[in-house]
């Protein structure tokens, strides 16, 4: 109807444009406030009259209007009308708002999407808009760092391609097994994907992201909301548009960000061995070792190449609407040899109008992703390892006595195998490991409105991940000396996994509006089906290095497959109301059943209520018109956790072998048929409020998440064969206080400065253990009541003796010692891996074209184990390795004081000693950007060009004696599936984070 | 389409239950009541005990009873151009939380596998096949004890105080939630249960094959550990069991073949170890580089002094050759098979020379019954077949008494002997100055006495231990 108001209003302004007279000439631009393109078919005209026009290919209008007329009125389908006084201007440039598809009114909360401003839950969006001035990454949630209040984000580690520690709001799963089992529950677009898995995301089609933190937001979600939800939704076309182009592309490189110390150099390192009578070298052997001195970090390391593009286009028909896109992605990361991380992407959204009531959707994305991986060890054969461990004196190839290269019989030159036996450039080289990942996300969906207010969704949403590992042993490899088979050198191991996970979803809405009277009620069901198929083949006895397929090999040595089920069938009600925006109420509630508990206990019920006033809404509040929105809410509801291996409830023998005949072996785990679920209680206060036309926004948030019958991977006795149970433990309470503030600063035509912060308080602590008395994990970090989980257990330092320059401990009592020994183990309170303030700050200042990004996110709190300045402070225990350069300030006389303890003593012994406060503040981004002019753009047939230069990570304040952001301490003793995985808990020589300088253009069309 | 009719659609749609789906069952595994259902399940979990072995503690890739006897004692050097293992336990600094041994953990891991056999062994009809799967699954549980015993605790002739003193929680059934203490437990206690779970293995077939316990190699055990309580009477009696069940001793020409594992006779136990299981029970001795071996321990040169030119274990069970710059004495019983991977070989844990060494202690040492004579003749059963030309020495007292001790360091080196055997006679360490290189230069070890009443002879409980179960908090050993 709007639309042919609108053609009619068209052809009226034609036909009386020519029949005007005593005019003056109104000029002008009108763009798109979403991409800043120019629109063509803007509507232009002199308010109460029929004069007008409309604006040309280019977006730019010729008006004559008469000498009496005081306001323009812009309008165009699905943009918000606008009106401007004329004020005897003769150019009138403006930029229209979007008002079908506005994103900051409306949000995404998973099964529904409510306009904002009757919501009555603590949630976090993060639109378009914002995604812009994001760290650019290849995966959404390091780019979510600093950026929501309550979301603390930390880089797994440096790895090109890698996905982070996502934690809302402290969520603590006390099970450490298996990766981090509190990350939150990922939805794109409907289709549950786990946090693993978000790299197949090209963050360039994100369209909005919701972060649901309370129960009102996540409890929709049932068993699988506990530790929050993120919403992702992708960019959709828009019914009648024209299609719009998007190119964007940057290319940067990347380096190792600099250690704060140095290690020693050849000299140094000579002089320490010497001193400590570990070493008496010739002046000759002298001289030579000298003449090799290198930094290894330089052989080691290259400059990462990074670049990102992509392609995308979007609009629609009078039926349908799509969105496509492609993506390319690649970081070749810091290691000589390997060729980092590399991704291809694609996606097509589109919408379809049948008919009348009936409509049909899908959304579909693949996306091939590469990676030469390193290994992530502690020895030698990873790279970050070996840079710190070998020597200075150590060349990178063997030397004759004479200086000269000793060569192999093909004339090359051979690698020094150095101080670990293990030449790592030669590992790089001869010992390739890649990665790839081909995964197919998507979901088809159907609509139909059954009459008026109530409509019927059915969606069947999918993921398929193929997963592919190859790993090479070459023959005549140095490795392959150690471990492969003289009569079939070389070996080859290849691991695969296909998964495949799918849910059926069935959805009725009903929505209605009596008077000032809103309500919606949602039912669903939903059945989710997860399973995997992995193998893993090996062979050796190879001919060539060249051959790399095991149809070459001579023997097999290992062919294996196995295969895991899960599945989960759920009932759900949510239902919300509110009266004039005024006064809001929502509850919900979700019936799980799932397939990894006990025999009885297969049930959990979920649910939620919250209320909410807006306040700015009262007629009382009317006067403090500055006052767009001031919103009190509460909420109030029980959420779940099922992240625990799928057979977690069950205790069987499983089959290896002895002797090549099957042996029958108890499964690792024993069996425990009362195993449920998790349950989180959680209690959220919060206030919200905008003001001065959205100009400023704010809020506040406190909350309580008490967890009880947390789920966890118990460890029993030794003596009865140091078996684990899954169990339901205790209780642990989280609470604190968030806040976000964002604001224009300065708001003029041409000037735009804005703020924003976001902080969040958190305090944790472990109530209940279920009748023990403490659990230690992995020796250094312990879970007691009244304690942070995983406060740290260690023995306590207390410095050098200044007499006879021993290291000093305390005992349990807290007298001190110069006997160590692992029975004083305390706990440290207060001392965990976990932050107690998180956030980030981030400021921006737009100038015509010009547009100024910073931001900075910070951490405060945490304490991380500096395991790498154990072994490179070790006290003369790791000599045969290089040390920091500071070791040499050791004891040396009595009366020494501010030194390291006298070398080859007890001192090489783990404490508190290299406990460090990891609390930091990162200057993540800084970007800084032209938008060329519009008139200079449209000459060559564009609507909007920006392009920018980009420094991430340009600095990091911290007394961490290492890189802070510590996720991943070291990849294969940590994230395997019986390995413990405490976020944060020590640093290991994991890839380390770089800095980077990027260069981009984004181009419109 | 009428509205009723999708109504009725959506109804239908919401209640197609799909409850029965949730009862998932895994792919990779058996429940008890499956596996135990027949003989044959049997015979597959008490394969999967034995399977145990192959692990740290005893023939895993580091640690355990193949190395760490002969490193915390005089057989082995530490080498600097090594990988650096265990090199706390060699210098005596090891401690709970790097208790360097590993045998705690998994010996108990091994003995929950038999204990859950024997749970369910009502489940077997009774007869020969029920007796002897009982006697296997008892015997390994014993045996295994008794090496956490002889690790954790004192040994019964070490000193005297030792029988009284702590023993071990020796565990009957399958409960992996049990806490015992330690405290409560004797030295004597433990080895009296011991010897009844051996005793009661002698239901055992004659011979269950390759990789497996038998007849014989339960009383071979049997007089190992009569040797340990100090009964001479008994460990004699079961050692001319054995011998009268015919095992013969390696003879000289087949004793290199027992280190590649071409030459079986002389075994009476040993943990068969193939390339598909993964484990290279050599590289806790040495690794293949470029050609060259690598070895974390190389053999001591006192010890390397011992060995005449006319033994053949000099050639066969050490290699003298270069890494690097420098030439070792490596340890050669764990380089491998003649084919296949690199220092994979089976775990020999009782040779039939072991048995004529501990008889003919056991009649030397007896002093109810002085047998010089028949200790003679035992010692010469092992002797005569490792020297050309080989002439009796014919010691009689003292000198038969060193002489049998000589032989047992020199036979049962690098075997998991040599710790066991001073510690049960109340002797010290006393290491020389000499270096890790094959002409004795080197660096001298750091430490180089252990005094035979040092707490390190009794090893650390593992602070692991003692976290998973904090009941054995007061139970640690004294001085760790």
């Amino acid at each position: 109807m709007k639309k042919v108001l609108l053609a009619l209003s068209f052809l009226v302004v034609f036909g009386l444009q020519a029949m005007l007279a005593q005019t003056k000439n109104i000029t002008g631009t009108v763009t798109d406030a979403g991409d800043g393109a120019p629109i063509p078919g803007v509507s232009v005209f002199v308010k109460g009259t029929t004069v007008g026009t409309v604006t040309r290919p280019d977006g730019v209008y010729t008006l004559a209007v008469p000498s009496e007329a005081t306001t323009l009125v812009f309008s165009f389908v699905g943009m918000k009308a606008q009106e401007i006084a004329i004020e005897g201007k003769a150019t009138i440039d403006v930029v229209l708002q979007s008002d079908a598809v506005d994103v900051a009114e409306v949000v995404v909360t998973g099964y529904s999407t409510r306009k904002k401003d009757v919501i009555a839950s603590a949630m976090s969006t993060i639109t378009t808009e914002e995604m812009k001035d994001m760290v650019p990454s290849t995966t959404i949630d390091n780019m979510l760092q600093g950026k929501a209040a309550g979301v603390d984000a930390t880089a797994l580690n440096g790895k090109p391609g890698n996905t982070a520690t996502v934690k809302i709001r402290g969520a603590v799963s006390l099970n450490t097994k298996g990766g981090d089992r509190a990350q939150p529950l990922y939805v794109i677009d409907g289709v549950f994907l786990s946090e693993e898995d978000l790299n197949a995301l090209n963050p360039n089609d994100i369209e909005s992201m919701s972060v649901l933190k309370d129960a009102a937001g996540a409890s929709i979600y049932g068993s699988r909301g506990a530790n929050g939800v993120v919403v992702i939704t992708t960019k959709q076309g828009r019914k009648g548009q024209e299609a719009r182009i998007s190119l964007s592309s940057r290319y940067g490189v990347g380096n190792k960000i600099d250690d704060p110390y140095d290690m020693m150099n050849a000299a140094q390192k000579i002089e320490y061995e010497e001193a400590l009578g570990e070493a008496s070298y010739t002046p000759e052997e002298k001289e030579r070792m000298l003449g090799f001195d290198h930094d290894w970090q330089d052989d080691i390391l290259k400059q990462a190449i990074i670049q990102s593009h992509s392609v995308s286009a979007t609009g629609g028909g009078t039926n349908s609407t799509y969105f496509v896109s492609v993506g390319y992605d690649k970081n070749s990361g810091i290691v000589e040899h390997l060729d980092g991380f590399e991704r291809y992407s694609g996606r097509l959204n589109y919408t379809s109008q049948l008919r009348e009531k009936l409509s049909v959707g899908s959304n579909m994305s693949l996306s091939y992703s590469e990676s030469d991986e390193p290994r992530d060890r502690y020895n030698a054969q990873n790279p970050f390892y070996a840079m710190y461990g070998y020597n200075p004196y150590t060349p990178v190839y063997n030397h004759d006595s004479e200086g000269n290269l000793i060569l192999d019989d093909n004339g090359n030159p051979t690698y020094n195998p150095t101080n670990s036996g293990l030449p790592i450039l030669e590992a790089l080289e001869k010992n390739p490991e890649q990665e790839r990942y081909f995964r197919m996300i998507g979901s088809v969906y159907a609509t139909y409105d059954i009459m008026d207010g109530l409509s019927f969704k059915t969606q069947y949403s999918g993921t398929y991940i193929r997963f592919q590992r190859e790993y090479y042993v070459e023959p005549g490899s140095i490795l392959d000396g150690y471990v492969g088979d003289k009569s079939a050198p070389g070996s080859k191991d290849d691991r695969g996994r296909d998964t495949f996970n799918y849910s059926w979803l069935n959805q009725l809405t009903y929505q209605k509006t009596i008077d000032k009277h809103n309500f919606d009620v949602m039912l669903l069901t939903e059945y989710s089906k997860g399973s995997w198929y992995s193998y893993r083949l090996s062979s050796k006895g190879y001919a060539s290095a060249d051959l790399t397929t095991q149809e070459n090999g001579s023997e097999a040595t290992r062919a294996t497959t196995s295969r895991e089920e899960y599945s989960m069938f759920s009932l759900a009600a949510a239902a919300n109301y509110d009266w004039d925006g005024k006064y809001l109420a929502s509850a919900s509630i979700r019936r799980d059943g799932a397939s990894r508990f006990g025999t009885d206990e297969k049930y959990g019920i979920f649910w939620s209520g919250s209320l909410a006033w807006n306040m700015a809404r009262e007629d009382f509040m009317s006067s403090a018109e500055f006052l767009d929105d001031l919103k009190v809410r509460v909420s109030y509801g029980t959420l779940g956790n099922w992240n625990i291996p799928n057979y977690a409830s069950q205790g069987y023998y499983q089959f290896g072998s002895y002797i090549g005949q099957s042996a029958g072996i108890i499964r690792p785990n024993v069996a425990n048929p009362e195993l449920t679920w998790e349950e989180q209680v959680s209690t959220n206060f919060g206030v919200e409020s905008s003001l001065f036309n959205g100009r400023i926004s704010a809020a506040v948030d406190y909350f309580i998440n008490t967890r009880t019958d947390f789920l966890f991977e118990n460890p029993l006795s030794w003596e009865g064969g140091s078996y684990t149970q899954y169990t339901n433990a205790g209780k642990m309470t989280t609470n604190g206080l968030e806040m976000e503030l964002n604001g224009d600063i300065i708001r003029t035509k041409d000037l735009r400065w804005s703020m924003g912060l976001n902080m969040t308080f958190i305090d944790y602590e472990v109530n209940e253990l279920n009748g023990q008395d403490q659990i230690v994990i992995d020796g250094d970090n312990v879970l007691k009541e009244g304690e942070e989980p995983f406060a740290f257990y260690l023995p306590r330092y207390a410095g050098v003796n200044p007499n006879n320059g021993n290291a000093q401990y305390l005992d349990k009592e807290g007298n001190i010692t110069e006997t160590y020994s692992s029975g004083n183990k305390v706990i440290l309170s207060g001392k965990s891996p976990l932050a107690n303030l998180y956030g980030g700050v981030r400021t921006s200042v737009s100038y015509k074209g010009i547009d100024l990004a910073a931001d900075f996110s910070f951490k405060s709190g945490n304490y991380t184990y500096n395991q790498m300045a154990f072994d490179m402070l070790s006290d003369g225990e790791g000599i045969t390795s290089n040390q920091r350069a500071d070791a040499l300030n050791y004891w040396k006389k009595p009366g020494d004081k501010n030194v390291l303890p006298k070398p080859m003593t007890n001192a090489n012994q783990s404490s508190d000693r290299f406990l460090q406060d990891a609390s930091y503040i990162r200057f993540r981004n800084l970007t800084v950007g032209y938008t060329l002019p519009v008139k200079l753009v449209q000459k060559i047939k564009l609507n909007k060009v920006r392009i920018y230069a980009q420094a991430q990570n340009l600095h990091t304040w911290t007394n961490f004696e290492g890189d802070p952001e510590v996720s991943v301490g070291s990849g294969e003793s940590q994230l395997g599936a019986t390995q413990n995985f405490i976020p944060g808990a020590f640093t290991l020589y994991s890839y380390p984070a770089t800095r980077s300088f990027m260069f981009g253009i984004d181009i419109n069309f | 389409m009428n509205k009723l009719s999708i109504l009725l659609f959506i109804v239908s749609v919401f209640f197609t239950a799909c409850d029965d789906k949730l009862e998932l069952t895994p792919y990779d595994g058996l429940t008890d009541d499956q596996l135990f259902a027949t003989a044959d399940g049997f015979e597959t979990a008490i394969k999967g005990v034995y399977s145990g072995f192959r692990d740290y503690g005893y023939y895993g890739e580091s640690k355990g009873i193949m190395i760490g006897p002969d490193i915390i004692a005089d057989n082995l050097m530490y080498n600097k151009a090594g990988r650096q293992t265990q090199r706390s336990l060699f210098e005596w600094r090891n401690t709970a939380v790097d208790e360097s041994f590993g045998l705690y953990e998994r010996g108990y891991k091994i003995i929950s596998r038999a204990n859950r056999i024997l749970d369910n062994i009502e489940k077997l009809k009774e007869g020969d096949f029920r007796n002897n799967i009982e006697a296997e699954a008892k015997a390994i549980r014993a045996l295994v004890h008794f090496d956490i015993a002889r690790t954790y605790c004192k040994i019964p002739t070490q000193n005297e105080d030792a029988n009284a003193s702590l023993g071990i929680a020796y565990v009957e059934t399958f409960d992996p939630s049990a806490t015992p203490r330690r405290q409560g437990n004797t030295v004597s206690g433990t080895y009296t249960k011991i010897v009844n779970d051996l005793l009661a293995a002698s239901k055992i077939n004659e011979d269950n094959g390759e990789g497996r316990l038998g007849k014989a190699a339960i009383s071979g055990i049997l007089s190992r550990v009569y040797l340990h309580m100090g009964d001479y009477a008994k460990a004699n009696q079961e050692a001319d069991k054995v011998i009268a069940m015919g095992v013969p001793v390696a003879k000289r020409e087949d004793f290199g073949n027992i280190w590649i594992d071409s030459y079986k006779k002389n075994i009476l136990f040993e943990i068969r170890i193939t390339d598909q299981d993964r484990v290279r029970p050599g590289v806790s001795y040495s690794q293949d580089a470029q050609g060259e071996i690598k070895s974390e321990y190389v053999v001591s040169y006192p010890l390397y002094l011992l060995y005449s030119d006319a033994d053949i274990r000099k050639s066969t069970t050490i290699q003298t050759s270069d890494f690097k710059e420098n030439t070792y004495n490596h340890v050669a019983k764990y380089l491998g098979r003649a084919t296949g991977d690199k220092n994979v070989i089976d775990g020999k844990y009782l040779r039939m020379a072991e048995v004529y060494l501990n008889k003919a202690e056991a009649l030397a040492e007896d002093t109810d019954v002085s047998n010089d004579g028949d200790a003679l003749k035992a010692l010469d059963a092992v002797r005569s077949q490792r020297y050309s030309p080989f002439v009796s020495g014919n010691e009689t007292g003292q000198a038969l008494k060193d002489a049998i001790q000589l032989e047992r360091r020199l036979e049962l080196a690098f075997e998991g002997d040599r710790f066991y055997t001073l510690k049960r006679r109340g002797e010290g360490v006393m290491r020389s100055d000499h270096g890790e290189w094959a002409d004795g230069t080197g660096t001298p070890p750091v430490v180089k006495e252990l005094k035979a009443s040092s707490f390190r002879w009794q090893l650390p409980i593992p602070q692991g231990a003692i976290d998973a179960n904090p009941e054995l908090k007061e139970d640690q050993n004294p001085g760790y």
